[in-house]
């Protein structure tokens, strides 16, 4: 009688385990679909529109994006912190994007508008991030739209060392898009992570938070 | 009676810690960009690069039986390439073209930033390449650090493909 019982629970538990298992994997199975159209969504109103499907696509092109990996990975402010030679709030003067061996880069210039960390030579900095807009092209490094005349927003940087002309002197972003907050005036200055999948760096909303404040 | 509370108890426990990602791997692109697992290539790379590039290609044939057929330079679905970028913060990027080209539908390029790669070994060199590869068949990024989908090289620690990329993989294809 004992032995039938523990039976019967037993298989209770198993069945319970079993359900618990599927409804995890279809949990998760829809993250990852909603992780990525929100990720699609973000890219404004140029959605890429490309089903999966295999017949030729016959739609031009707007959004090109590179995968990358990454040479240095940021999780937490510390590190960004710590390996960021400069962080600055600064404002986008101008952009200019370009071609370098195949790659669309953008060198935006921008007023320093707080210093945080390191020396600021002058009122100006120049940023050079992977992407841009080209020959009516957008590329986007992942999920990060470039800076753009007028936005304004705290960014980690570090020297960057290259053959790119347009980018002798200028600044890289650490972490190619990780180190960068965009600062949303319309919702009262509340910051937006360029960094979409490092926990601690997505859930950044304030100066505060990147202990700059 | 106790017991079987202990136990339901404990399944359900085990429940809520089991791995809040069964599956870590995600797609980007919206999915499948190439209709089979098939691809052709054309390599302009460099002597220290090709290696390790056609390690990860045959490390992908084994784990999910793709093939990589050497092809021209205008009629390639894959185009491996290295130059020098610089301190980009990236040790190589890979991106999808569509048609807009010529006669194929579809084009990754698949670019070595030497500025870094440069002075990896040949073993890392090929866990670079595989993730990019891992990009060619529609994969986006994990953070788990023991997949090859992992956002950095400094972060990762494989350089093959293993069961959550290759899941990813077989999901799609
Ligand atoms: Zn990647």
């Amino acid at each position: 009688m004992k032995n039938q019982k523990n039976k019967i629970f037993g298989s209770i538990i198993a069945v319970v385990l079993l359900i618990g298992i599927v409804f995890i994997i279809n949990d998760n199975r829809k993250a990852s679909h909603v992780h990525s159209s929100a990720n699609e969504l973000r890219q404004n109103n140029q959605i890429l529109v490309n089903d999966t499907t295999n017949e030729p696509s016959s739609h031009t092109n707007d959004i090109i994006r590179y995968h990358g990996d990454l040479a240095n990975n940021y999780n937490t402010v510390t590190e960004l912190t710590y390996d960021s030679e400069a962080i600055y709030k600064v404002e986008v003067i101008n952009s200019k994007s370009f071609e370098y061996e195949g790659v669309v880069f953008t060198v935006s210039t921008a007023n320093v508008v707080e210093n945080y960390k390191g020396d600021v030579i002058s009122s100006f900095v120049n940023i050079l991030e992977t992407g841009g807009n080209y020959n009516n092209t957008e590329y986007v490094f992942e999920d990060s739209s470039v800076l753009k005349s007028g936005d304004k927003a705290v960014v980690y940087l570090k020297k960057y060392e290259g053959p790119i002309p347009e980018a002798q002197g200028a600044f890289v972003i650490s972490g190619v898009y990780q180190g960068k907050f965009n600062i949303d005036e319309a919702s009262g200055d509340l910051l937006v992570p360029a960094a979409v999948e490092q926990q601690e760096l997505t859930e950044v909303r304030s100066l505060i938070d990147l202990n700059l404040e | 009676m106790k017991k079987t509370v202990s136990l339901i108890a404990g399944s359900l426990i085990l429940l809520t810690v089991l791995p809040s990602s069964i599956f870590a791997y995600t797609y980007s692109d919206n999915g499948k960009p190439f209709p089979d697992m098939n691809f052709t290539y054309y390599s302009t790379l460099s002597a220290n690069y090709s290696g390790p590039a056609s390690a990860a290609m045959t490390d992908w044939s084994r784990a999910v039986g793709a093939t990589y057929t050497a092809s021209n330079s205008t009629s390639k679905e894959i185009h491996f390439s290295d130059n020098d970028y610089g301190a980009t913060g990236w040790n190589a990027t890979t991106d999808h073209h569509h048609v807009q080209f010529s006669s194929y539908d579809y084009l990754d390029e698949v670019r070595a930033n030497r500025h870094y790669m440069g002075s990896m070994s040949a073993v890392d060199r090929e866990g670079v390449f595989g993730h990019e590869l891992g990009h060619v068949f529609g994969l986006g990024h994990t953070t788990d650090p023991w997949t090859l989908m992992c956002n950095s090289l400094n972060g990762r620690v494989v350089v093959t493909p293993q069961l959550d990329d290759i899941q990813g993989v077989e999901s799609l294809y």
